[in-house]
């Protein structure tokens, strides 16, 4: 039976090490190879987890997602700031999870430098800053790149378009 | 007349005409790879094999090799006439594609068990790891350079699968611990570092000399160096391999 943060307890959770024991997939499988499937199975399991953290640990679910492709190389949802609300998306090349997924969110884009273009996707959210801690490895979930990456860019970002009186 | 190869012949520590027979891959042909692949065609290496995506940009023109009137050209497409213009001997083939993705990564899959070398000169961590083990996997010696952020120092890394650090080995794990956390960015935060063409020119250099002594076998190939150009300095670092590393060690966990 799959542990649940619920019945793991507050009292054990309490550092993001703890966190990442559920937010690590055990299957390494690009999407195009067969295991994939399992690898996609650990992501929606390792996400389930993250967002019930957030829930009931941080009374804060400012993340909502779900893969919308059938190969489930794309996910979209909805991230949450301040009372508002944007669109996200992300996306997975074939070489992934030997390299992270790039993530877009259009509408916060718009007001900020920080983000790359990809060349091949597009426009993505920057994540060149993750580089001076690299953590990325192909065990690490989605999941995991939203709570390390993704949050802390929407947190800046929007905390930039407050201070302009944009938002 | 004098030929091309005139100087090259009289280079007393290795048979520089064996070259005509490499094949080496240049992943990222920007301020970096490009004059790489300037070198190493002046050198007459016999296929140069370049993988980007991009195109030039206006914003590219302060490095070596590009023109004006190639801006909107892809990189790849923009260099071959340039390298058949130096070295006409030099068989290019050009890969305009993301090598993490679709048709690149098909390419790079395919082309890189049959390169003798494969020179990283890319700008993402990310994909540096990538090839890195790419490279481990089909046993061909990978040579990543690199520049800092603020464009003065640089690095030369050269994996030679088996035998030397590969660039995850000594590189912190995730569930290390003494991984930082990461961090909250306040301010700032562009996303464009500065580059320097001379620092790239030291450093394009550098990757090609160690290049020149994996292909070739003379010399003592340096697994790590790296350039300090606000002090000039030079220094080189003997890695260790790491027996657990998760791409090259023997105790892959």
């Amino acid at each position: 039976m799959p542990l649940r943060i619920r019945d793991y307890g507050e009292a054990h959770l309490k550092t993001d090490d703890d966190l990442f024991y559920f937010l690590q997939c055990a299957t390494v499988a690009t999407p195009g190879e067969p295991a994939w499937s399992d690898r996609a199975a650990e992501e929606v399991y390792a996400l389930d987890r993250f967002i019930e953290y957030l829930r009931f640990l941080e009374k804060n679910e400012w993340i909502s997602i779900r893969p919308t492709s059938a190969a489930k190389s794309r996910w979209t949802g909805k991230v949450r700031n301040a009372g508002k609300e944007w669109d996200i998306e992300l996306v997975l090349k074939d070489s992934y999870p030997h390299v992270p997924p790039a993530c877009r969110i259009p509408e916060l884009m718009h007001y900020t430098d920080r983000k790359v273009d990809d060349g091949v996707l597009g426009l993505r959210i920057c994540d060149m800053h993750m580089e001076k801690t690299y953590w990325w490895d192909d065990h690490a979930s989605l999941a995991l790149y939203l709570k390390r990456e993704v949050s802390y860019w929407v947190q800046s970002v929007v905390k930039d378009m407050r201070e302009k009186g944009w938002l | 007349m004098t030929d091309r190869y005139a100087r090259l012949r009289l280079f007393e520590h290795a048979d520089l005409s064996k070259l005509a027979k490499k094949r080496v891959a240049i992943v990222g042909v920007g301020g970096l790879g490009a004059l790489s692949a300037e070198i190493l065609a002046r050198l007459g290496v016999g296929q140069l094999v370049l993988f980007d995506y991009d195109t030039v940009e206006e914003a590219n023109l302060n490095r070596l090799v590009y023109r004006t009137d190639q801006v909107g050209v892809k990189k790849v497409e923009a260099i071959r006439g340039h390298l058949r213009a130096a070295n006409p001997d030099v068989q290019v083939v050009s890969h305009p594609y993301d090598v993490t993705d679709g048709r690149g990564l098909k390419a790079l899959k395919e082309e890189t068990p049959r390169c003798d070398l494969v020179l990283g000169c890319v700008d993402s961590f990310a994909v540096r790891l990538f090839l890195n083990a790419m490279c481990v996997q089909s046993r061909v010696p990978l040579i990543d350079g690199g520049a800092s952020d603020d464009g003065v120092n640089g690095s030369v890394h050269v994996v030679i699968p088996g035998k030397t650090a590969c660039y995850r080995c000594n590189r912190p794990a995730l569930k290390d611990s003494s991984v930082a956390p990461p961090v909250r960015r306040e301010n700032g935060g562009a996303c464009h570092f500065t580059s320097l063409p001379t620092t790239m020119a030291v450093i394009a250099s550098l990757q090609c000399q160690e290049g020149l002594k994996v292909l070739l076998g003379f010399g003592s190939v340096a697994p790590f160096l790296m350039y300090f150009g606000l002090e000039g300095r030079l220094e080189r670092v003997d890695w260790k391999r790491d027996p657990a590393c998760g791409t090259c060690g023997r105790r892959r966990r």
